[in-house]
């Protein structure tokens, strides 16, 4: 499938849209917990979600990306595979694993791979739950079949970023504009780059450990 | 009174008796003294707001009554995105110098509703006895984060069967629901109401002047 740059960019953007769900809007990550146990002060919500993004999406779901994008690249489904299992087998709560695997394979289910692809074969484990599905490495074969390729690097980070900043909106921590500063300061200087699979790490045990709290809760808005 | 003024957000299910909640509460702020406006959302239509024009006329200038048709989710409006909220209480504070208090009645909506700190600085969340006394510990943002919590419709209670298991009561279980209440929101204050005769509207005027109003 040829695509011209518009298709390309318009097509990044509607795999980012809020406005079409792919399950990230029932999520929030252990943020839900965090207030709930009144562990995240108002003035401190912008220094947490920088650490989200550089100790675990920076360093972990980025890298799973590109490593699944370098699978698809080689046309390697068992390599693919494996980077999805370490993708599933590395999110320490159950909802956390449960959460990547919803919203990936949500976005399978509204993508249309060209037969004979990666994607589409990818996709039949996927059904057939032989492969999980996470989010991250869905989105490497969605970059491909519609040619953004690294640029998908972007619309991880936008979409984690939207879902823990519009789960703050949603139980009132911060209005609307707060939430906007906060994306501003944060997209202005986000940088992507690959990583090797040893370099993979997710260090923020606050959040895992109130990730496993929220599990146990027993009144939740979000499903994390 | 004020040189502020002071928006009062009320949120809570269809029915439960936010309009009627405005409707008693104004009279007896402006006895005391406040300059008192409000903002009726609704989803489809101007209902609400026609309705507190017509039953507030001989307390407050229709004027001092706006209504919006939000035309999405209710809590969409008073939380995600409130800028016609925002609007029309700039609106009705520059059109009406020295109003002290905005009541901002939501659209009914379910117990995930919260107001935007922007909009609000107080938030006042309403249940009802008729909606079953196990709504209080399911919890929700409303009814754990809200400022005030507010059970109306105490009167039905002997008409409404008990939702709770361990109720030990053929019909709704107020005092349960208090104790509920309590658990989940520490310190902050719960009102008992029952709107239709007027009982518990003073302690209610009592807490916003003491913790919303200051005076």
């Amino acid at each position: 499938m040829i695509l011209s740059e518009n298709a390309k960019l318009l097509n990044l953007l509607r795999t980012s849209d809020s406005f079409f769900p792919m399950g990230s809007f029932a999520m929030s990550q252990g943020m839900e917990q965090l207030i709930n146990e009144d562990l995240l002060p108002k003035e401190k919500v912008s220094k947490i979600i920088s650490l989200y993004l550089e100790k675990i999406w920076k360093t972990f779901d980025l890298g799973i990306f590109y490593l699944a994008l370098e699978a698809i690249e080689k046309n390697d489904i068992e390599l693919l595979k494996k980077v999805d299992e370490i993708c599933y087998s590395s999110k320490v709560s159950e909802e956390n694993r449960s959460a990547i695997v919803k919203m990936g394979r949500s976005m399978m289910n509204v993508t249309e791979f060209t037969d004979g692809s990666i994607g589409k074969n990818y996709w039949g484990l996927i059904k057939s739950d032989v492969a999980y599905g996470t989010y991250p490495v869905v989105l490497a074969l969605v970059s491909v079949q519609f040619s953004f390729k690294d640029l998908g690097a972007l619309s991880l980070l936008y979409v984690n970023l939207m879902e823990v900043t519009a789960s703050l909106v949603r139980m009132g921590i911060i209005d609307y504009i707060e939430a906007q500063k906060i994306m501003i300061e944060t997209v202005t200087t986000i940088q992507t780059k690959p990583l090797e699979l040893a370099d993979l790490h997710q260090t923020l045990p606050l959040v895992d450990i109130a990730s496993m709290r929220h599990e146990l809760s027993p009144s939740r808005m979000f499903m994390s | 009174m004020s040189s502020r003024t002071i928006r009062i957000g009320i949120g809570g299910a269809i029915g439960c008796g936010k309009t009627e909640l405005i409707e008693k509460l104004v009279p007896k702020l402006v006895e005391k003294g406040f300059k008192v406006g409000a903002i009726s959302n609704d989803i489809y239509s101007k209902e609400d707001a026609r309705r507190l024009a017509a039953r507030l006329g001989k307390d407050i200038d229709p004027k001092l009554i706006l209504g919006i048709e939000t035309g999405a989710c209710p809590h969409t409006a008073v939380r995600d995105d409130p800028s016609m909220n925002i609007d029309a209480a700039e609106k009705l504070e520059k059109d009406n110098p020295g109003l002290d208090i905005i009541l901002i009645e939501s659209g009914g909506d379910n117990i995930t509703l919260t107001f935007s700190p922007r909009l609000a600085d107080f938030f006042i969340y309403m249940v009802d006895v008729a909606g079953g006394d196990k709504t209080i510990r399911k919890g929700g943002l409303g009814i754990k984060k809200s400022d005030l919590l507010l059970i109306n419709k105490v009167d039905l209670a002997p008409y409404v069967e008990s939702t709770i298991l361990e109720s030990g009561m053929k019909t709704a279980n107020v005092d349960l629901m208090m104790q509920d209440a309590n658990k989940l929101r520490g310190d902050k204050p719960t009102v008992l109401l029952s709107l239709k005769d007027g009982a518990g509207v003073d302690e209610v005027v009592t807490i916003l002047r003491e913790k919303a109003l200051f005076k």
